[in-house]
Formats: C-alpha cells, sequence, structure tokens
C-alpha cells in the first residue's frame, strides 16, 4: 500500500504528519486542490473516516479550509506554512538530538556530528 | 420474484433437457428412416437398423429418467449445495425459491410426455398424419358430446389438475426428503433417499387406511357407528355417473393438494429453520 | 438506527454453543473487522444475519427488522466459498444480479471486469480459481447495499489483488454503509479499519475504534489479537 503506516500507533495521529509534510514538500502546493477524502484514503490504504479526522485536524489548523463546493484547498497563508514547516523542522532536529544521545553523543558533540554531515553533503 | 426464479431456473435445466429431447426426436425420425430404408436390406445395414431401434427406445426411457435426475441434481446443488449461499441470500421467500423447483420440475415432465407423444408419431406418422390426428381429437368429442361434452372438458381439465398435483407431490415428496437428510453432515444422500422411502410407506399406510375406510362402508355388514359412513357412500351412488367421475378426479386432487402441502411444509421449515450449508 | 445489532444471541448446534449471548450494534458509515480464531462464531455471526439460519435464542436486527427477503434486498454477502453456477458466463451472472438487486450497479461491475481482465463472455468455468473469487467479489461490491458481509475477502488471492480489493472497499465506502470483513489476515486489512470487534468463544469481547485501541494499548490490532487469543 501507498503510506507505509505503522499500525501500531494510532494511524489518524500518522497520517496528520503526512499530509502535513506532503503540504511543505509543495505537493500539494498553497492555494492547490487536495483529492477528495475517498481518494486519499484509497492512495493511502486507509478508512476514509480517518482521513476524515486527519483532514480536519488540519482544517483546525487552519492548514486546509473547505469550500462547500470546491471540497478542500490548501491554505494560502504562507506565513502558516513556515510556522508549521518550523514545528516539524524542530520536532526532527529533536528526535535527532535523542537519537545520538543514545548513542553516547552528548550535546557538546552535536555540532561537530552536523558540521561533518554539512561538508560531507557537500561532495 | 417467482417469475425471474423460474425464468432461471429453466434455463438452467433446458442445458441438459433440451439436448435430450432433441437426441430424441431425432432417434425417433432416424429408426423411422432405417425402419423404412435398412431393414429390408442386407444384414449389416439391418444390425444398424436394429441398434438405432434400440438407441430410441433407450433414449425414450433415458429422458424421463433425466428429467427426474436433473430435478433431483437441481435442487441438491442450487438450494442444498454452495449455490445456495447465492439462493438464500436472494431477496426472495422460500416459498418462491421451492415453487419454482417444482413448477419447473412439472414443466419438465410435461414436456418428455409431449416429445414422447411426438416420438411415436415421428414413427408412425402416415402422409395425413395430422388430419388423421384431428379426425380422431374430434370422434372422441363427437363421442362424448351427447350430453357429455362439458362434463367432458370438464374431466379433461380435472384429469390434467391430478396429473399436476400428483407431479408435484412427487416433486416435493422427494424435496421434503432431501432437506430433511441435508440436515445432516454426513450420509446426507443416503439419508434422504431412506427418508425418502419412508414417505413412500407412510403414504402407502395413509392410502391403505382411507381405502380400508371406504370399503367398509361398502360392506354388506353394518356395525355401530358406521351410520355415517354408509349414508356418505349411498348419498355418492346416488349422484349421476358423471358427478361421480368428476367427485373421484377432484377428490384424488384435493388429496394430492394435502400431501404436496404437508411436503412443502417440511421443505420450507427445513430450508428457513435448519439450512446445513457447509 | 443500528444497522445491524445483535441482542442476546445464542446459536448452538446440538451441543456446541457457536454463539453465546452475543451482543452487538453497528453503526452506518464504518468499515468493521469482525475479528477471531476458527469456530470463535464469526462465519455462524454472517449466516445469521443474512437468514441463512435461524437463532436458537435472542434476536438479530438488519437496520432494525427481523432477516427476511426485505433485509436481504439491503445486505450484499460475500461467502468464503464460490457460491456461483459455474456454468454461467460472467455476462449472465451480471444479468442475474441486475434481474434481482435493484441496487446492482452494472457500470461499476463492468469497469472493475475491466480492470482486472477478466472476459465477460467466459462461462465461470473456465476462469482459474483466483478469476472467480474475484468476479465473485466484483458483484457483491457493485452492489449499493446498505450492509456488506464479506467472509474472508482477500483469503484466497495474491498481494496485488489483495490490493486491489482493499482499495475497492475504501473506494466503495458510502456513509450510509457498513462493512464488515471478517478475517484472519488482520495486518493487511488493519489500515483500512476503523472498528474492530472480537468475537472469542461466541461473544463479543471487545468493539472499538481501531485507532482508540492503537492509542489504548499502544499495539497494533495484529498484536493485541495475539495478545488475547493466545494459544
Amino acid at each position: 500500500m501507498a503510506w507505509a503506516l505503522d499500525s501500531d500507533r494510532p494511524l489518524y495521529a500518522q497520517l496528520v504528519e503526512r499530509l502535513k509534510l506532503a503540504v511543505l514538500a509543495g505537493r500539494f502546493p498553497p492555494g492547490g486542490r487536495l483529492p477528495s477524502v475517498r481518494d486519499l484514503a484509497a492512495e493511502a490504504g486507509v478508512n476514509p473516516n480517518t482521513m476524515q479526522r486527519a483532514l480536519s485536524a488540519l482544517e483546525s489548523e487552519g492548514l486546509v479550509t473547505t469550500q462547500r463546493t470546491a471540497g478542500r484547498t490548501v491554505t494560502e497563508d504562507g506565513a502558516l506554512i513556515e510556522r508549521c514547516r518550523a514545528a516539524l523542522a524542530r520536532e526532527r532536529t529533536c528526535a535527532w538530538r535523542e537519537a545520538m544521545a543514545e548513542l553516547g553523543y552528548g550535546p557538546e558533540a552535536l555540532p561537530a556530528l552536523l558540521q561533518n554531515e554539512i561538508t560531507e553533503g557537500k561532495e | 420474484m417467482l417469475g425471474k426464479l423460474m425464468k432461471y431456473e429453466l434455463r438452467a435445466t433446458a442445458r441438459t433437457m433440451l439436448p435430450g429431447f432433441a437426441a430424441v426426436i431425432v432417434l425417433a425420425g432416424l429408426t423411422r428412416l432405417s425402419a423404412e430404408l435398412l431393414m429390408s436390406r442386407g444384414d449389416f445395414l439391418t444390425l444398424v437398423g436394429t441398434i438405432v431401434t434400440v438407441l430410441f427406445v433407450l433414449a425414450c426411457m433415458a429422458i424421463g429418467i433425466l428429467a427426474l435426475i436433473i430435478m433431483i441434481q437441481r435442487f441438491r446443488d442450487n438450494l442444498l449445495g454452495d449455490q445456495g449461499y447465492l439462493m438464500h441470500t436472494l431477496p426472495v421467500t422460500t416459498a418462491a425459491n421451492i415453487f419454482a423447483k417444482v413448477l419447473t420440475s412439472v414443466i419438465w415432465y410435461f414436456g418428455t410426455a409431449v416429445v414422447g407423444m411426438l416420438a411415436i408419431l415421428t414413427l408412425v406418422a402416415r402422409q395425413n398424419v395430422f388430419s388423421s390426428l384431428f379426425e380422431s381429437i374430434k370422434r372422441f368429442f363427437d363421442w362424448l358430446t351427447p350430453g357429455y361434452a362439458a362434463h367432458g372438458v370438464a374431466w379433461v381439465l380435472e384429469f390434467l389438475l391430478l396429473v399436476t398435483l400428483s407431479l408435484s407431490l412427487f416433486s416435493l415428496m422427494i424435496y421434503a426428503a432431501m432437506s430433511l437428510g441435508y440436515q445432516a453432515n454426513s450420509h446426507r444422500g443416503v439419508l434422504s433417499v431412506l427418508i425418502f422411502l419412508g414417505f413412500n410407506v407412510a403414504l402407502q399406510i395413509v392410502g391403505g387406511l382411507l381405502a380400508g375406510w371406504v370399503f367398509r362402508s361398502a360392506s354388506a355388514t353394518v356395525t355401530n357407528g358406521m351410520e355415517f359412513r354408509i349414508q356418505l357412500f349411498r348419498s355418492f351412488s346416488n349422484l349421476s355417473n358423471e358427478s361421480q367421475i368428476h367427485l373421484v378426479l377432484l377428490g384424488a386432487s384435493l388429496l394430492c393438494a394435502v400431501g404436496c402441502a404437508i411436503f412443502y411444509f417440511i421443505t420450507a421449515d427445513s430450508l428457513k429453520k435448519h439450512l446445513n450449508l457447509q | 438506527m443500528a444497522i445491524l445489532e445483535c441482542r442476546d444471541l445464542c446459536k448452538r448446534f446440538g451441543a456446541a454453543r457457536a454463539l453465546d449471548r452475543a451482543e452487538l450494534k453497528l453503526e452506518p458509515g464504518h468499515i468493521v473487522g469482525l475479528l477471531g480464531p476458527n469456530g470463535s462464531g464469526k462465519t455462524t455471526l454472517l449466516k445469521l444475519a443474512c437468514g441463512l439460519l435461524t437463532p436458537t435464542s435472542g434476536q438479530i436486527l438488519i437496520d432494525g427488522r427481523a432477516p427476511s427477503p426485505a433485509t436481504k434486498a439491503v445486505i450484499s454477502y460475500l461467502p468464503e466459498r464460490n457460491a456461483l453456477p459455474l456454468w454461467m458466463k460472467v455476462t449472465q451472472l451480471l444479468d442475474f444480479y441486475a434481474d434481482f438487486y435493484t441496487d446492482f450497479r452494472r457500470d461499476r461491475a463492468d469497469e472493475m471486469l475491466t480492470r482486472l481482465s477478466i472476459d465477460p463472455a467466459r462461462p465461470l468455468s473456465t476462469l482459474s480459481k483466483g478469476n472467480r473469487e474475484k468476479v465473485q467479489l466484483i458483484l457483491t461490491m457493485s452492489r449499493a447495499a446498505q450492509l456488506y458481509l464479506l467472509d474472508e475477502p482477500i483469503g484466497g488471492v495474491d498481494p496485488a489483488t489483495r490490493d486491489y480489493i482493499l482499495q475497492t472497499i475504501i473506494g466503495n465506502y458510502d456513509e450510509k454503509a457498513t462493512v464488515v470483513i471478517s478475517t484472519h489476515l488482520i495486518t493487511d486489512v488493519e489500515p483500512v479499519l476503523d472498528e474492530v470487534v472480537f468475537l472469542k468463544n461466541g461473544t463479543v469481547y471487545l468493539h472499538e475504534p481501531a485507532d482508540a485501541l492503537r492509542e489504548k494499548t499502544g499495539k497494533s490490532v495484529d498484536a493485541l489479537f495475539r495478545e488475547v487469543f493466545k494459544c
């Protein structure tokens, strides 16, 4: 199935993440139309009710709006999208930091690790 | 819904019955041909002619048996086997399902009789077969006419009714036996046969008791409590001959109808409450 | 009104209790997993809903009514076995369904048959076992029923077909209808379910939304199942 989801955790939460990512990654550009709930659910391989819940969550955060006739569209509020991106980035950075800590790298070692990664990435 | 079920029922059974009918007619034709062309020639051709005749006779017996086998197989496969998952979940009543099978069987039995008659016609038909047939039928009704015409037609209809009900009774007896037999988990076929035989025995007993009741009323020796029966028998004898025949035909039809009702209820109850699809 | 309701439902076969005072209420608009080991009463429950069996005691109600031709008209049942006559051609089967079910959508069936490259002019007997199952599934899902009862719909098919079947179920979703999937293959089916029913020894052990279960137990439904039904 398309969106490999982890059945150990509530799917709804994972769907919210994936949808946000899709918006941030540009798959659903600002102002663009979202596919119908059923289509999204079919693509993700999940229950339409679960997808609906996830979309409602995005709606309550303001990332997505529902227009009665036109379905759902992504917000054009650039600032909101930026805030979203920043929040996700912080989450992932936090997760990285915890992962490194598990390996035994304390906060002091982190800048060096990151610098290495950046220089290697350039080559 | 019954109409729709019958449509599919006839279609499903026609696949086997129609070729069987065709085979009988064709063989009848061939037998006729061989009788007229081959039999008088040499030894080998006579042998061929004999074989064809034998085949024809076999075919005639076969379609009767075929109708019976098809009826049994159809009920078993369509209502008691895996197809039951399809048929019993259709938005139709159990009654409709049962009647569709019974009516279709009766139709094929009548069909077998018609084909048999056609086969015989094919065998013996002369140039003027249809006119001579017409003649015979006309003469039959002429014979009936002196006061008998209306009765004659009524008798024919009553007879047809009796035949239809008897065939229905026969079918329902088989269906009831199968419905009961297939409630078990194993040896279902054997059980069905045993139950059918049991039904036959029961019918014989009931028939014997009824006959005994009737004939004792007719005997010379009178005993107490027989007054009612004697009255009944006397009033019957006092009726005209025509009415007596009507009464017998209709009475027999009534008995068949009662039998049909009994076996119908056994079948319906089994299918509704004790269906054992595996 | 609950689309399927079991009230103190019991079904005994001789001494064996297939269903023992089962209580269940399913509302429209859900895809429900009916999960349990062999012999837990899953198939019995589905058969009772279809009117193929009658309860020993208690009630089973479809949209508030006892099983009858009227309730059969709104239930689309997919049995585990092949129920279709093998001599019939696929087109004849489509005609058959269209004849008896007013909610049969022929265009959907034709579309699905084309998608799966099944030639409708062929008799069922000439199709492979897998294709026969697909035809039966297509016929079942092409009806706009109120209650779909699917008994092991993905059991005997290859993974690609499994995906197609689950996608069809999702795509078919209607908020006025409920789909009940009875299966062993929980991992594959989990993401599609929004409610889960565990049937243990003929009673309803639990009936909860899938995500709520995941949140509560921190496990997948599959993992929870293994725990609950440990041998």
